[in-house]
């Protein structure tokens, strides 16, 4: 796999200046729509899992009574790290938002079939999830992260 | 770039069968088979070679197997010999006659040939197999475990006796001991154009299994590759255009490869081929190639993981990690349900052909096909009564294992996908052809379109006529239909008309490219070629081929443990699918470490686990999503029409 990423390729300012592109500027519309997604994510699972206490809500009895409380502030972490993966588009970005994807996946399905919830959260985050797994699958953005930089501007472009 | 094949004259005054003579004819067919016959190089270790069949037939006997009955011996060894061989045998229906190579050894001498091997190794360790890159490490744990299936049904199932190998070579070594030799079957066929040189090698063993950890082992070996020439009109003389090398009974485009392909490796004019060690497969570069079996009772769980390969790569166009990818060939995705086996075909042993340490003896030709090829539809060597056949001897060059005759016999043009393809000298002639053929069919469109459109602007008339004519209105109503009848076939034809229009364009310019010399992308035709094992695929550590071979064994055995704990008592059920589950996640954890695939890892089972997410979804909501989803294009249907109002 190439080394080189695209947000780190040098390009010159008018001056004749050598400089460096700023990845935010640059990145396809997928990637940036991903990034705030991720964030919403993130942010989502974190509030979900800090507030469950407070919650008077199924899934907060299923949480502390499956020891699972603690697994959505983390996932929470983690889709904030890939979403600052996806800020300037790194190799792994990808693959931890795949795999923050599917822990979470993995865990609303054990609840599911271990309690046959019918708390909405849960199906609202498996849904969420969904549409992640979807959209990181979409079209070439996992090549943006194998450093293909020609892809960019045809993602742009589409 | 510059084609510098020269055509030569056959032989001189000698075009290709342009005489009556017979006997003048086989000779241009010898010189012919003998200008382009193939260099072959052998993997090391590898102790078969092609052979004559008269010396084997001398050391085998033939046998009728009956149904609901014990093998019959009908030619003791010693008496059959090539007429003997050709002679009728009617026999009921489901009778085999199979020929017997090898009569088991007695274990004092399967014990002096095991010692001679290994004093021979420890002599000659340069010239020993290795196996090198175990071919489990290659693959993932499904296929180690139907690997382990296919191993333990060898069990229960028919196969060659694991000291026939051990016999064989004693045996081809003492045929070689009376008369070095190293023979090849040759046959010219003239097919759609094309001059089809086939050249047909005998090995006296397949041991693919016993010497090289290969899928059989069986008695007697047929090979087969084939280099196809134009002629030219003007003076008969040939040219090489395609080379087509079998391989475990592979057919199609994907077997064959152009003259001027880099793939394909040159001695001269002789095609350079690798052969598979012990099962004697033919392929264009060294290398090590990962070969799939297909076990009947899994082909339909092969054929539903192909189609859902298919569907989330092509349908969805979703994305997939590839090692490897080559543009306009398809990845040869290896599937879980198929049993993985490496053929080596490194080409480190010896070669046989022009130029090199063993040359060919003059070839032995197939035409008029001799009796033995022709009369005898058994099988050349012991049959083991295998269900998968892999352990049974191979029929003739002529038959298939159940006698009916092989594609690459009666249609050598086609068994390589070549029929598509007309001789380039010919193939601008097809093309002007096509193109007036085109142009006739245009022709009498045009004119069938001119007299139909005719019709419907009469019919227009006479409706346009009868309008507000209450007592016309049977015939109004009938001329209508009619009108509308027609203008449907004017539109078609047009459609058609238009079509050949942009087919004439393609023709054209195809003529152009043909007339400029262009022959079109050398690998155009291919769509799933073999290629040996990239060295990255092959960069296991150690440890992760102890772990390939072991760990289908220690799974097994963990499970079993974790049943017995339960089974005790000491484990309850939660805890018991618990540890199945940490077990299994370990196991794969595991591998996809040493194969430095947790990307693909982590992607496969997000994946598996959406379309599980997704079905319960489904499941749960299925009213709700389907009231959403009407209540979405009802609302997108309002907005569209809403913003047209607006607009």
């Amino acid at each position: 796999m190439a080394e080189e990423r695209y947000d780190q390729q040098p390009m010159q300012d008018p001056a004749g200046r050598s400089t460096t592109r700023a990845g935010s500027e640059e990145r396809p519309w997928p990637v940036k729509m991903l990034t705030w997604l991720l964030v919403i994510q993130g942010i989502g699972l974190l509030l979900i899992g800090l507030f469950n206490v407070e919650l008077e809500t199924g899934l907060q009895r299923i949480l502390v009574e499956s020891s699972f409380f603690a697994s959505l502030p983390a996932l929470g972490i983690l889709a904030l790290v890939a979403a600052a993966g996806f800020f300037r588009p790194r190799p792994g970005a990808w693959v931890m938002a795949m795999l923050v994807q599917g822990l979470t996946l993995l865990i609303t399905v054990l609840f599911y079939f271990r309690y046959r919830s019918e708390n909405l959260f849960l199906y609202a985050i498996m849904v969420y999830s969904i549409i992640m797994v979807l959209y990181l699958n979409y079209a070439q953005v996992p090549l943006v992260f194998r450093g293909q930089p020609d892809l960019v501007s045809e993602m742009n472009d589409e | 770039m510059s084609d510098r094949r020269e055509r030569r004259p056959l032989a001189p005054a000698l075009p290709v069968s342009a005489t009556g003579d017979p006997e003048t004819s086989r000779e241009a067919d010898r010189a012919l088979l003998q200008r382009f016959e193939p260099v072959i190089h052998y993997t090391r270790g590898e102790g078969f070679f092609p052979m004559r069949v008269g010396p084997y037939l001398s050391h085998s006997s033939l046998w009728r197997q009956r149904p609901d009955r014990e093998p019959e011996c009908t030619v003791p060894e010693g008496e059959l010999t090539l007429p003997r061989l050709a002679e009728p045998r009617p026999a009921e229906f489901g009778t085999v006659y199979f020929l017997k190579f090898i009569t088991p050894l007695k274990l004092t001498e399967l014990a002096a040939y095991r010692l001679q091997q290994g004093l021979q190794g420890l002599q000659r360790r340069q010239e020993q197999f290795r196996a090198g890159r175990g071919r489990l490490a290659r693959v993932g744990y499904s296929s180690r475990f139907v690997d382990a299936l296919f191993q333990l049904s060898l069990l229960a199932r028919g196969r060659v006796p694991g000291d026939t190998a051990a016999a064989a070579a004693l045996a081809y070594q003492q045929i070689m001991a009376q008369e070095r030799h190293y023979t090849y079957y040759g046959r010219v066929v003239h097919q759609n154009g094309w001059i089809a040189l086939q050249y047909w090698f005998f090995y006296a063993f397949n041991n693919w299994r016993s010497g090289f950890f290969g899928a059989n082992d069986h008695e007697a070996d047929w090979e087969m590759i084939c280099v196809y020439l134009s002629q030219s009109e003007q003076d008969g003389s040939v040219r090489p255009e395609w080379v087509a090398y079998a391989a475990h009974d592979f057919e199609g485009s994907d077997l064959r490869r152009r003259w001027d392909d880099p793939e394909l490796q040159k001695v001269g004019e002789h095609p350079v081929v690798y052969a598979g060690a012990g099962s004697h497969a033919s392929y264009y570069r060294p290398g090590e190639y990962l070969t799939e079996l297909e076990l009947p009772f899994l082909r339909p769980l092969v054929q539903i993981t192909d189609r859902l390969e298919q569907f989330w790569r092509r349908s969805l166009r979703r994305y997939q990690i590839e090692e490897e990818e080559m543009p306009g060939e398809e990845e040869r995705s290896f599937n879980i349900f198929r049993v993985p086996f490496v053929d080596y075909a490194r080409g480190d042993g010896i070669a046989i052909g022009p130029g090199q340490a063993h040359t060919w003896q003059p070839p032995r030709l197939l035409d008029p096909v001799p009796g033995w090829a022709l009369h005898y539809r058994g099988l050349w060597g012991l049959y083991a009564r295998d269900p998968f056949s892999g352990e049974d001897a191979p029929a003739g060059p002529l038959y298939n294992r159940d006698g009916t005759v092989r594609r690459a016999w009666y249609d050598p043009v086609g068994w390589a996908g070549l029929d598509k393809v007309p001789p380039p000298d010919e193939a601008l002639a097809y093309v002007l052809a096509q193109r007036a053929e085109v142009q006739a069919r245009q022709q009498a469109l045009k004119t069938k379109i001119a007299r139909q459109s005719q019709e419907v602007l009469e019919l227009g008339i006479e409706i346009q006529a009868m309008s507000n004519l209450p007592h016309m209105q049977p015939i109004y109503t009938a001329h209508q239909e009619e009108m509308v009848t027609l203008a449907e076939g004017v539109d078609q034809m047009r459609a058609e008309y238009a079509a050949d229009e942009a087919l004439l364009q393609a023709l054209e310019l195809h003529a152009e490219k043909l007339r400029a010399g262009e022959r079109g992308p050398v690998r155009g035709h291919i769509r799933r070629a073999h290629r040996p094992a990239s060295t990255i695929g092959l960069r296991f550590g150690r440890f992760a081929e102890v772990w390939a071979a072991v760990s289908i064994s220690v799974a097994l055995i963990a499970f079993v443990v974790l049943f017995l704990l339960a089974r005790q008592g000491l484990l309850d059920t939660d805890f018991l699918f618990f540890g199945l589950a940490i077990l299994i996640s370990v196991f794969i954890f595991v591998e996809a470490s040493f194969r430095r695939q947790l990307p693909r890892l982590v992607s496969s089972v997000t994946i598996g686990l959406t379309v599980v997410a997704t079905l319960v979804v489904v499941y749960e909501f299925f009213w709700e999503i389907i009231v959403l989803g009407v209540v979405t294009a009802g609302a997108y249907l309002m907005w569209e029409n809403l913003r047209e109002l607006w607009s």
